[in-house]
């Protein structure tokens, strides 16, 4: 007994060493730019293998994240690639959504990327200041047809001037309404109109009528709920560019200045009284409140069209709900951005990926993707090609996102960018904390993380 | 007086096991609910848990999806657990083993150094261990799964604690009537620790069967997917599918359930003896 003693002894030195150590590498590793080592170290190991599939079939690996419908999109075009060159074969590997940039991160730091890698749009700074992704401006200007794609969307593909990826689709977002609840309590519904979409004044005195907490009715719910991830601030950053605020300095190098100038706070401090002073939002709601006609108003993109009518068929377009352009305040500001695809540093293959990428995300390809996905296409061919993008409710997504778009701020350290804005909407919505200390917190983190990449 | 504290504490347990029993309820009666109705009623009434309208469809769905086949996982993921949790009992025993009942010089310290391996988290080993396998080329391929989880300090502690209880005459017994060491192994000590080693192999078990950080970042071809990071791709960029989440979930716990229907008994009575010894 006393010997283990003495041994338990021993190791809680050892553990205690480690904990301190591991504590202080573990910290490292959460920022931007520290795998840039191993990044660049596995370009190296991987142009010494090059020209070995020469003469045999060559692969090409495309990881995505998952989601059945775009998956089911891209067979069909692998299918149709591959019989148009018999040389490539195109192998896609797909990866829950969740975890996606987990498995692509420890497949960039062990040497072993794919060819091809699907990015979300603000995620692509980080991964070409990395250099883990190629720029494709020479594809591009040889027979990407880049003048074809809608300017604000190659303006958030590209990092220090060049172009780190080809869009698979644009998104943007909408205001979603019950016209059930509208009309049960005598509001006037919503223009169908972009041009004329509610200020954020109508939205809150419609929300205001509608909430009845007592009998599990809400107003609104502003954005996504509280919760964290890209989709969550995707949908709240507008509340910032709407009342004239920025995140940072169009340069993406400043944070100081913008997210803490009072238009920022301005429209920080709108979002936080719908949930305390106003009470219209729910700190908590039950999953699917909008779906179960529970909720009056709520946010949301073009793909939820499609989803509400699989997941909720007695849950009628025209008849319960309707989409509305998204409110405005001193501007009117739509999010965009969306899932394209790039090609990594580590491919031994980077005119066949790129052909691939191009099949895909061309002219040609971008009319398959809308009409196998129906998502808000990138390319200003497709939008034309399809007339029911000129009609409800389609042409709201579309005019908004050529007209009232602004893409997410470009920079690697978006990452932080990000868990920082979600963490201060939940501050001042969940919380009810003081905007300005919140605000100033949230300036300290990205400024920290802005310095470490200069 | 007595009678009315055995009432009390008896009512006390039995609210807590309501308590975490209705999540699995909710999770088992919800598989059979159609998808609209699952968050229709929020209040406190029947049908919070019972369906309005039972389906089997949320079941058809997941098992007759041919592009994510969840039969197949859960035969992937069957096979893995069950070899790691053969391999595993067979090494950490054998260590285990060494460590209690051999004398040897270094062994405490060896010991020690096993042990502190406890307290770095998997996933700071994570990258390193990917090199490792990347390195073998194994990645996309089931050694990448089985081989580093089939030895794990936590059981072999575990076991040592357990191996502890054996008592030395007896192996000294062994020793006597001329048995090797891996005889005494073999024949006397693994018998008499057969509650230690189911329990082992259950949580190896249910550890293996509950895996997904590591199968995620190693296995790349669909079809060899594990089971939790197949349930995993029903929730993407723009929903969750419930319904088919909760089926498959509902689905996924029984195999443990009736595993540990089976070996409860042990179960339970290594934790008792272990308690004891404490």
């Amino acid at each position: 007994m006393l010997r283990l003693r003495r041994s338990m002894v021993v190791l809680l030195i050892i553990c205690l060493g480690i904990m301190v150590l591991s504590a202080c590498s573990s910290k490292k590793s959460n920022e931007p730019g520290s795998s840039e080592g191993a990044a660049s170290e596995s370009s190296a190991s991987a142009s010494q293998e090059e020209n070995k599939g020469d003469g045999k079939k060559i692969e090409i690996k495309y990881w995505r994240h998952d989601f059945a419908p775009e998956v089911d999109a891209i067979k069909k075009l692998i299918k149709t690639f591959e019989e148009k060159n018999p040389n490539v074969t195109v192998k896609m590997e797909v990866i829950p959504y969740g975890d996606y940039e987990t498995k692509i991160r420890t497949a960039l730091a062990a040497g072993s990327p794919p060819d091809i890698i699907g990015l979300d749009g603000p995620t692509l700074a980080a991964y070409a200041h990395q250099d883990a992704v190629i720029p494709l401006d020479k594809y591009m200007d040889m027979d990407g047809n880049k003048e074809d794609i809608a300017a604000p969307v190659l303006e958030s593909l590209t990092y220090k001037g060049k172009i780190y990826a080809a869009p698979l689709n644009d998104a943007s977002i909408g205001m979603f309404y019950n016209k059930k609840l509208f009309e049960k309590n005598g509001i006037e519904l919503p223009s169908k109109d972009p041009q004329q979409a509610w200020t954020w004044d109508q939205v809150l005195k419609a929300a205001q009528k509608i909430n009845d907490p007592a009998n599990k009715i809400y107003g609104i719910d502003p954005g996504w709920g509280l919760g964290e991830g890209e989709g969550s601030t995707f949908v709240k950053l507008p509340f910032i560019w709407q009342a004239g605020g920025e995140i940072l300095s169009p340069d993406g190098t400043q944070v100081k200045g913008f997210l803490d100038s009072p238009e920022s706070k301005k429209g920080l401090a709108f979002f936080s009284s719908l949930y305390n002073e106003y009470k219209v939002a729910a700190k908590e709601l039950p999953p699917e409140a909008f779906e179960t006609g529970k909720l009056g108003i709520i946010v949301n993109g073009p793909w939820a069209i499609s989803g509400f009518a699989t997941s909720h068929p007695e849950f009628k377009l025209g008849e319960d709900w309707d989409i509305a352009p998204l409110w405005k305040d001193a501007k009117q500001v739509t999010p965009n951005g969306s899932w394209n695809m790039a090609i990594t540093k580590g491919s031994k293959h980077p005119d066949e990926a790129w052909m691939f990428v191009n099949w895909v995300t061309g002219v040609e390809g971008a009319k398959v993707w809308y009409q196998e996905t129906k998502n808000l296409p990138a390319r200003l061919s497709t939008a034309s090609a399809f007339p029911e993008l000129s009609e409800y409710p389609m042409n709201i997504f579309v005019e908004q996102s050529s007209k009232f778009a602004h893409p997410r701020p470009v920079t690697p350290a978006y990452p932080v960018v990000t868990s920082s804005i979600s963490k201060l909407f939940a501050d001042i919505g969940v919380a009810n904390r003081d905007i300005d200390e919140a605000v100033d917190e949230a300036v300290n983190t990205i400024d920290r993380a802005l310095q470490k990449i200069k | 007086m007595e009678r009315a504290g055995h009432l009390l504490k008896w009512m006390l347990m039995i609210v807590i096991a309501l308590i975490s029993l209705i999540p699995i309820l909710w999770m088992i009666l919800g598989s059979f609910r159609p998808r609209q109705e699952l968050f229709q009623y929020v209040s406190l009434e029947w049908h919070l848990l019972f369906p309005v309208k039972w389906t089997l469809q949320n079941y058809i769905a997941i098992f007759s999806d041919s592009s994510k086949p969840l039969g197949v996982f859960i035969k992937n993921t069957v096979f893995v657990a069950g070899l790691v949790t053969l391999l595993s009992l067979l090494f950490n025993s054998m260590a285990a083993f060494a460590f209690s009942k051999l004398k040897f010089r270094g062994r405490n310290l060896l010991f020690a150094v096993f042990l502190s391996a406890l307290v770095i988290p998997g996933e700071v080993t994570m990258v390193p261990t990917y090199l490792l396998i990347h390195a073998f080329h194994w990645t996309d391929s089931y050694n990448a799964l089985i081989i580093p989880a089939a030895v794990s300090v936590f059981s072999i502690f575990l076991l040592v604690q357990f191996f502890a209880d054996v008592p030395r005459e007896l192996l000294e017994a062994g020793k006597i009537d001329g048995a090797s060491w891996f005889g005494i192994y073999a024949k006397i000590l693994i018998p008499s620790a057969v509650p230690a080693l189911i329990t082992m192999g259950l949580i190896t078990f249910l550890g293996q069967w509950d895996s997904y950080l590591w199968p995620l970042i190693v296995i790349n071809d669909e079809s060899k997917q594990m089971l939790q990071v197949a349930i995993a791709t029903f929730t993407n960029l723009q929903s969750t599918e419930w319904g088919k989440i909760l089926a498959a979930d509902t689905a996924a716990s029984v195999p443990i359930l009736i595993l540990f229907l089976f070996l409860q008994k042990y179960y339970v009575q290594s934790i008792v003896s272990s308690g004891i010894k404490g």
